[in-house]
């Protein structure tokens, strides 16, 4: 029964652990966080993958290529760059964003426009040619063309939405280098369950958990709700 | 295919054969700065016995040993320490080297004159900012001591910043915001781009003794006390001093006690 223990503590403790307002204000920064970094993402990302996914230019292949490599880039690479980018003793030093939330924001963004372009286009291609052609055919300019290839394959770009925020509220590595888990201003989800977890806190380290499990169950169902409604 | 299995047979072999590397957990300030990996490896490179170093803070380490799940310990939490020993559950224990805080901030901060309660009085004077780990390291409660002393309830002020985190990540975090810090010497030094200078306070209470137990629940015992002898032994003594030497360029940063 003892080494059961342990687990049923952790369990009863992270139900406790969900009534802490600290845990509220972290939840919120998450959201916060991940939500613009996903929406900036998505503002960025859509017409660059309808471009890509449309789009018959040179030099295009190489850029899938880019996007490919960029979907699988590792978060701590990006925190690592971005840090150095934002040192204030660094290029971009005079913006004072090290150890904020506007870093973690930038970082989750970068995570996320690969993904959000990568998908777009990959829903693009999937078009049939003669969807492609008759659009060719109608005279409309580039946008409406654009528009409507969008509106055909838009399953595809709610997954790419679904996948984008997916990646960055779950992704520890880059918030924790640029974000710095100050309590009260940079910490988040994933960055409390790396430190209650380092100090043995396992139960409000799962509570954390369990929350970031609902967040991404419920962002996906409302999300995945909006497929096929125009 | 009997080629395949044989594979599996030998790494299944070297995955499970010879003895058990000893497991050493130390506070996250003596790996972060790689001091303990080189004592560590002296010791290998002198006794053969592989050493598995993990940095965790030191009330971390101490819930690791109290559980088993280490051989030795070596922390910097003197109350702590002494705790485990009342329980009975160190084997062999002693002081093994020492190092020193300081208070920390950014260029030009000079608390010359004052000891740390006086510096960290006058840090809630100026409005910060501070940064504090407060992780259950042994920083973190020579810290809250400090301010205890000073009578001023850091954490709860509004310029007070909470990272959580080790010592290594604190510093970045108290140098880019140009704010105060209770710093370990040996990561201090060990961390580079940092804009942070010592104050230059002195105290006694600043002095930071690290403790090296042997667990005496482990199934290792032996080699755990193996290892803690060896630490006071003059062979260890003068590994401790050529670590310090190698890592830091001097001596004095883990000095022998």
């Amino acid at each position: 029964m003892a080494p059961v223990g342990l687990i049923l503590d952790a369990i009863a403790d992270a139900f406790a652990s969900l009534s802490d307002p600290e845990l509220i204000e972290v939840v919120a920064l998450t959201l916060v966080v991940s939500g613009v970094a996903s929406v900036a993402s998505l503002t960025i990302g859509v017409p660059m993958g309808t471009a890509l996914g449309l789009g018959r230019f040179r030099g295009r292949s190489a850029l899938r290529v880019a996007v490919d490599v960029g979907m699988g880039l590792p978060p701590v690479l990006v925190g690592l760059a971005l840090l150095l980018l934002l040192w204030r003793s660094g290029p971009l030093g005079g913006l004072r964003l090290t150890f904020t939330p506007t870093a973690m924001m930038i970082a989750q963004f970068l995570l996320a426009v690969p993904i959000v372009v990568g998908l777009t286009a990959t829903a693009i291609e999937s078009l049939p040619a003669a969807a492609v052609e008759q659009l060719g055919a109608l005279r409309l300019s580039l946008v409406d063309r654009a528009r409507l290839a969008l509106l055909e394959v838009w399953p595809g770009v709610v997954g790419a939405a679904v996948a984008a925020f997916g990646r960055v509220v779950s992704e520890v590595g880059a918030v924790l280098i640029v974000g710095g888990n100050i309590a009260g201003e940079t910490r988040v989800l994933t960055t409390l369950i790396v430190q209650e977890s380092r100090q043995a806190q396992f139960g409000p380290a799962l509570g954390a958990g369990l929350v970031l499990l609902v967040i991404s169950l419920v962002v996906n169902v409302s999300l995945s709700r909006t497929r096929g409604r125009l | 295919m009997r080629a395949l299995g044989l594979l599996a047979v030998v790494l299944l072999a070297v995955a499970c054969g010879g003895e058990r590397a000893l497991l050493v957990a130390a506070g996250t300030t003596l790996v972060d700065s790689g001091f303990i990996e080189s004592v560590a490896d002296a010791y290998t490179a002198e006794t053969g016995v592989d050493v598995d170093v993990i940095g965790e803070a030191t009330a971390q380490v101490l819930a690791l040993a109290r559980s088993g799940s280490v051989d030795v310990t070596i922390t910097h939490a003197p109350d702590l320490e002494a705790d485990f020993e009342a329980d009975g559950l160190a084997s062999q224990s002693a002081t093994v080297f020492t190092s020193r805080f300081l208070v920390a901030g950014p260029p030009g901060s000079d608390f010359i004159g004052l000891d740390a309660a006086g510096a960290f009085r006058e840090i809630a004077d100026r409005g910060g900012p501070f940064v504090g780990r407060q992780d259950g390291s042994g920083t973190a409660l020579v810290e809250a001591a400090i301010w205890a002393r000073a009578g001023v309830d850091g954490p709860a002020q509004p310029w007070y910043l909470s990272t959580g985190q080790g010592m290594g990540l604190t510093l970045q975090v108290a140098s880019e915001r140009a704010a105060f810090v209770l710093a370990e010497l040996g990561t201090f030094l060990s961390t580079g781009a940092l804009s942070l200078v010592d104050t230059g306070v002195s105290d006694p209470a600043l002095e930071n003794p690290y403790r090296a137990m042997s667990v005496a629940g482990t199934d290792a015992k032996a080699a755990a006390d193996g290892f803690v002898d060896w630490l006071v032994s003059p062979d260890g003594r003068s590994a401790i001093e050529v670590a310090s030497r190698t890592v830091f360029g001097r001596a004095d940063v883990y000095g022998l006690p």
